[in-house]
């Protein structure tokens, strides 16, 4: 299994559909690994192998001639799933199970996918380090010592570590993007509309995204072909025929015209980093594109407008859980507003607490049009710096995050120094624009180092096609943490 | 420092959450942090700059007002903390 298990998703997909492989052995093999490795990573809050098992023996029965026919993921805990927990990572939601399946839950199921479970997260997707999970981090498979990033943590780590052949994430600021950089994968958020949020548990509605963590730039192309295109039940999917995603892989992007903006590689990034980004640079000139250092001089108000933002919004869609209708109840509380009040408090993390108590300071009388309204109006002026760019550039390039994998703990007493590692992320997250990391390099000590390639408005085909360019006339994608060789030799002594 | 805790405690109650001591002069402390590293923005001048209120600016589209049953009384019950019938359970409203 070890040689299929590797191979591009369309080639699984292709031998699944053509009944050369057993969905049955693909599921049997990855829950087998997920027992492996899991026990040091701690991908995943929830393992459905019951039925997983399930489908995978219907899949085989039936036979069936999707997109992603058989192929094993598993999806992050924030995406509501019919008849499993979704938590979010909370003690809020431990007991949580859906009534309905998310519309991209629903949509891999069609194209022939075999859920495997519920991967860890930042609770409720705040945080950049996984640490903020209620029930336990997870771990870098590159060395376990360090975070997967976050929040979707458990998405990337998973896919790293070879327990899934992909995974779903979600986005506000960076949480696809930063811990795919982190654990050496690819990571994709597309342009806010393009992918139904319909299902995925709300933490700040302008900006939240799905999108895939996947081994190759391929690979994310054929996922987001599955789950891209409008929605009837999301109010902002946006009315638009997903092109091929796939077919735009050609691996010429000569003529093309890319940004390189001074500011993300100026004061504060890691010199391995920006040695990096500089490399990448040099790849692209010598596949044929056009590079110039450009300006985005609004940059440096992107961490301080998201966090306004990003905390109002969840302070108020947080609003919801006060132990009524679903999620945690406190016992023996003496009325109604004690009830929400102590719910609240014993089932909130600190992080979370952080940001409603942030957000609701910024919403709150006499501060609304001081903060709030002020950071919507930032917002507009850092959209306007890519849009100026995008005038002129096809693609923007950068790093993904200022820093490789940190060590667990590092920064979890001082939240605004956890914030100020999201530098690099937020500005797209408030543009609204597609950015997908990808590897690029590793710093001194080997952790994988992640390029970001962002595209205009719904031009996910040249941020593929150009992040494809690029890891194809390298090897970064090639390099596996060895936790998964040492898998890899057990399964082969076996 | 008495101001920062004034402050806290005002909008813990606004947000409906009880900190302990600890916990609210931590909290008091870290947002008072980071609603000063905030203040920066109002180095940009935004006289004449509408506000952005998402990403993408796209007209959304308009859809028949239909009644969906995708779910039932039983299932939307599942997962209440407390429930009687088909109803949900509170403590008294009026003491």
């Amino acid at each position: 299994m070890g040689h299929i298990w590797d191979a591009p998703l369309a080639h699984i997909a292709r031998s699944v559909r053509q009944k050369e492989l057993s969905v049955t052995e693909l599921v049997a093999h990855a829950l087998a690994r997920i027992d492996t490795v899991d026990r040091r990573v701690r991908a995943f809050l929830t393992v459905d192998g019951d039925g997983a098992l399930a489908r995978a023996r219907l899949l085989d029965a039936q036979g069936t001639d999707g997109v992603l026919a058989g192929l094993p993921m598993a999806i992050k805990d924030n995406i509501s799933t019919r008849g499993i927990k979704t938590t979010c990572a909370s003690k809020m939601l431990e007991h949580f199970v859906p009534a309905y399946d998310a519309t991209v839950v629903a949509r891999l199921a069609d194209a022939g996918t075999v859920l495997l479970g519920k991967l860890n997260m930042d609770e409720f997707a705040m945080g950049g380090s996984n640490e903020n999970s209620a029930f336990f981090p997870t771990h870098n498979p590159w060395d376990v010592t360090c975070v997967p990033g976050g929040s979707s943590g458990g998405s990337a780590a998973a896919v790293a570590a070879g327990e899934v052949l992909f995974a779903l994430g979600s986005d506000t600021g960076g949480s696809i993007r930063q811990p795919a950089a982190y654990c050496g994968v690819v990571g994709l958020k597309p342009t806010y509309g393009l992918i139904s949020r319909y299902g995925l548990v709300s933490f700040a509605s302008s900006l939240d995204v799905i999108g895939p963590l996947t081994r190759t730039v391929e690979d994310a192309a054929l996922v987001l072909g599955v789950l891209a295109g409008h929605d009837a039940r999301d109010a902002t999917s946006a009315s638009i025929t997903p092109p091929s995603y796939v077919e735009a892989l050609t691996g010429d992007i000569r003529g093309v015209r890319i940004a390189l903006p001074r500011e993300y590689v100026a004061e504060g990034i890691d010199p391995d980093v920006r040695d990096a980004v500089f490399a990448a640079r040099a790849v692209f000139e010598r596949l044929g594109a056009h590079i110039d250092e450009v300006s985005m001089p609004h940059n440096e108000y992107a961490v301080a407008t998201y966090y306004i933002v990003a905390s109002s919004e969840a302070s108020s869609n947080l609003a919801r859980y006060d132990g009524v209708r679903y999620g945690m109840r406190v016992d023996d509380a003496q009325g109604l507003q004690d009830m929400y009040t102590r719910t609240r408090s014993v089932a909130f993390g600190e992080e979370v607490q952080r940001r409603i108590m942030l957000g609701t300071y910024a919403l709150s009388s006499g501060f609304e049009r001081a903060f709030y309204g002020q950071a919507q109006k930032v917002r507009t002026l850092i959209a306007q710096d890519f849009r100026a760019v995008f005038d002129q550039y096809d693609i923007i390039i950068g790093p993904t995050a200022p820093t490789a994998a940190f060590a667990m703990g590092a920064h979890t007493s001082d939240p605004l120094t956890m914030y100020l590692n999201d530098t690099y992320s937020i500005p797209m997250s408030l543009a609204g624009v597609p950015a997908l990391s990808l590897p690029c390099g590793a710093d001194a000590r080997g952790m994988p180092v992640g390029l970001q390639v962002i595209g205009k408005p719904f031009a996910e085909v040249d941020v593929l096609r150009v992040a494809h360019a690029f890891e194809q006339a390298t090897t970064h994608h090639l390099r596996r943490p060895a936790l998964r060789d040492a898998y890899a030799a057990k399964e082969a002594d076996a | 420092m008495h101001e920062q805790t004034d402050v806290a405690s005002h909008v813990a109650a606004l947000a409906l959450l009880h900190l302990d001591a600890q916990r609210h002069a931590a909290l008091a402390q870290q947002l008072h942090e980071i609603v000063q590293y905030a203040h920066k923005l109002y180095e940009v001048d935004v006289a004449h700059v509408d506000p952005m209120s998402h990403g993408v600016v796209a007209a959304v589209p308009w859809r028949t007002d239909t009644c969906a049953r995708d779910t039932t009384v039983e299932q939307l019950l599942h997962s209440a903390p407390a429930r009687e019938g088909t109803f949900y359970v509170v403590p008294p409203v009026i003491e």
